[in-house]
């Protein structure tokens, strides 16, 4: 970041880093001048309507970094957040941060090799994560990784592979997934914004496409189909065995298999049902643990994740695809869609 | 419990709040606050929550007043801490609490008090080692209590831990529980046994584990290490005589562990046990937590009268919990004892029978704490 082009480029690349934030600050142009009639108001709406879109769609949006384009690049992030705001769907929210996220490590992947360096250390810097370099590896502080490893999947990221001394050294393809995780949170902190109805009404010419075509994403989400008890992940199998043998569950467990049939949609009935075996079972308890689970809306507790379910020690006969996925559900759905996913990578 | 015997406590607990130097945690007007008193309902735990305490006057006024059989606060620090509900308290970071409890760690049918913090002391230990050597922290970062009862408590309140959410402080338990450690893992990512790029310290410690275990083998006779090497899972009688014949020929173990006479499932069965040996059995559930309640170091623990002790490093390790955190005098009362039982306070055995008897205080209360006794006044 040597001279005032690379730095314009760099927060054109990484408009949610802390030095962007204060380069819109400082700007002359308010967030009221964008959205009224100009060149340049026109350019960054119609940018950050595209960067609203390729989440919904979940392609990748590949940056314009030409001569005069580092401007609108960075506001078009300010008014994509704005965008999201005003449609105000917790999909969507989580859609655009994957995005975000997934540009960066792109981007970061993808930059040539004088610059990679450069931008790797200025995003650890915003980040706020001290980090040394030595041999091509990057060494940080253990509790600045942690925070970040949390959805990665595969022993590689677990804490009890990598301290040494406080210290944790990753391969700098490593810290791109590390920082790629860092943008998504970065991404997501205050989202949505609490935003004026009069704002969000300027927008809804903007708004309202987006939703059409987030609606129909939501559509097809909804229509998930019949409980397949053979899609299950070997973890929620095993709790369904112990509950059909008449074994009684510890209370993590009882809530991971409850909340988890839950969301894959299974009827609060048949869950009681299954706990019938149970050498304690009442009727009325159970009854009571299921709706309260369940909740009134029907999906209030997501199931705890791998790694709680790995904490608890009910992680078990864990097998190809469960190295993929970082949720039992993303297990459920992979497989409800590719019966045999994970299936070849299983002796890996 | 009945109510002269916990009109009895109550004062002596007064007496100890009176006198006693109760150390606060650091931003304690940024805690909640939570007792439990001698009341009605006691010994049954009726938590009186959601307290907050603008002074330290203001704090130990109210401990003398109500001179509570428990004292907790939150391991989270809060901008209301006074707030009934968890999401009007709004969370500002939390110390990061270690709790080993001797509950876990002896299945013992009758496992008798002083056994039990003998080997609860022992994982504190071990704990210790992992917080300094593994993670790096010095022994000023945190504090270890004696929780008054059963175990002991380690406090972490380093400022770059504060915020870690639960998910961060599960990663932290896995650690020291070593879940998560695959011994295939382990061993494809260094491609033979020896495990000699020392990426992590658990690799450490259980390279060395092993160099240990072949030692001690090494040092045995032949017919002994022979049975006790064909005993590991794998292993043969055939194959342990030629690994041990090999052993012999070498005081190193550096061929062994280079050559092929250890099939891979042998190695991973040791490295399983040297896995179960090295981790520390901790509380999982009060580390991961955020938003714990936590005793008071300095307060007495209503369920055996005892101090719950904060410790320095060098304290812990004279620290005797039987002997150092007794507070009571050796003035002999009368008490009532409902069932047989046996205390070692202070050095001294004292064995009862049930009916009335005579006494030290500091015993009198622990039994009369733990529900064994009754106050009889003479």
């Amino acid at each position: 970041m040597t001279d005032a082009r690379s730095m314009e480029e760099y927060l054109a690349l990484f408009p949610y880093t802390s030095a962007a934030a204060r380069y819109v600050e400082v700007s002359t142009k308010t967030f009221e001048s964008l959205l009224s009639v100009g060149e340049f108001s026109k350019r960054v709406l119609n940018k950050s309507v595209e960067r609203v879109t390729r989440a919904i769609s979940g392609d990748i949006h590949v940056p314009s970094v030409g001569n005069d384009d580092y401007e609108v690049e960075i506001f078009s992030y300010v008014m994509a957040r704005a965008l999201v705001s005003c449609i105000n769907e917790t999909l969507l929210v989580q859609r655009y941060a994957n995005a975000e996220a997934r540009d960066a490590y792109n981007n970061l992947r993808h930059a040539d090799e004088r610059s990679q360096d450069g931008y790797i250390l200025s995003l650890l810097g915003d980040f706020r994560m001290p980090a040394s370099i030595k041999k091509n590896a990057f060494q940080l502080y253990f509790a600045d990784v942690i925070k970040y490893t949390g959805r990665l999947r595969g022993p590689q990221w677990r804490l009890v592979n990598l301290l040494y001394r406080g210290r944790v050294t990753l391969a700098k393809g490593e810290i791109i997934q590390i920082l790629a995780e860092a943008v998504r949170l970065k991404v997501l902190t205050g989202l949505p914004l609490k935003l004026s109805g009069k704002m969000c009404e300027e927008l809804s010419p903007y708004t309202s496409p987006l939703k059409k075509a987030l609606s129909q994403v939501l559509l097809r989400q909804e229509e998930s189909g019949p409980v397949v008890l053979e899609a299950c992940p070997p973890c929620i199998k095993a709790l369904l065995l112990q509950v059909k043998a008449g074994k009684n569950l510890s209370h993590p467990a009882r809530f991971a298999l409850t909340s988890f049939l839950a969301n894959i949609g299974m009827k609060e009935d048949e869950i009681v049902l299954l706990y019938q075996m149970s050498p304690d079972f009442d009727y009325e308890l159970t009854r009571y643990q299921v709706e309260h689970i369940k909740g009134s809306s029907g999906k209030d507790y997501i199931p705890p994740g791998c790694s709680t379910m790995e904490t608890y020690g009910n992680c078990v006969e864990s097998d190809g695809l469960c190295r993929r996925i970082a949720h039992p559900l993303s297990y459920y759905r992979l497989r409800i869609k590719r019966p045999d996913a994970g299936v070849k990578t299983s002796t890996g | 419990m009945n109510a002269r015997t916990k009109a009895f406590l109550e004062s002596k607990f007064r007496e100890y709040y009176h006198n006693a130097v109760i150390e606060l945690p650091p931003r304690f007007r940024k805690r909640e606050w939570a007792f439990v008193l001698f009341d009605s309902a006691y010994p049954k735990l009726v938590m009186r929550r959601h307290k907050a305490f603008g002074s330290q006057k203001e704090l130990y006024a109210y401990l003398e007043a109500v001179s509570p059989a428990h004292v907790f606060y939150s391991t989270a620090c809060y901008a209301h801490p006074s707030a009934t509900r968890m999401q009007d308290k709004k969370w500002e970071g939390a110390d990061i609490i270690f709790d080993l409890d001797a509950d876990k760690l002896l299945t013992d049918s009758t496992p008798q008090y002083a056994r039990m913090l003998i080997a609860v002391k022992n994982e504190t230990d071990k704990l210790l080692d992992f917080l300094m050597n593994d993670f790096g922290f010095d022994h000023t970062d945190f504090s270890i209590v004696f929780s008054g009862g059963r175990g002991y408590h380690v406090h972490l309140r380093e400022a770059r831990l504060a915020t870690l959410g639960s998910h961060e402080r599960r990663e932290v338990v896995n650690y020291l529980t070593g879940t998560g450690l695959e011994p295939e893992y382990l061993l494809k990512r260094t491609n033979t046994m020896p495990m000699t790029d020392d990426n992590s310290c658990w690799e450490i410690r259980i390279r060395s584990w092993i160099d240990r275990y072949f030692k001690r083998l090494s040092e045995l006779d032949a017919d002994t290490a022979i049975k006790e090497l064909a005993s590991v899972k794998a292993i043969g009688k055939r194959r342990a005589k030629e690994i041990v014949d090999e052993m012999s020929q070498d005081s190193t173990i550096q061929p062994l562990l280079q050559s092929k006479l250890m099939p891979l499932a042998a190695w991973k069965s040791l490295i399983r046990e040297a896995i179960s040996q090295i981790k520390v059995s901790i509380d999982v559930p009060v580390t991961a937590d955020t938003k714990r309640l936590i005793r008071l170091p300095t307060s007495l623990h209503g369920g055996s009268g005892l101090r719950v002790t904060p410790l320095t490093l060098d304290e812990f390790g004279r620290f005797d919990p039987l002997h150092d955190a007794v507070v009571f005098s050796d003035r002999f009362i009368s008490v009532k004892i409902l069932k047989p039982t046996t205390a070692e306070l202070k050095g001294e055995t004292i064995k009862v029978q049930q009916g009335t008897t005579e006494l030290p205080e500091h015993t009198a209360v622990y039994l009369m704490a733990r529900g064994l006794a009754e106050y009889e006044s003479r």
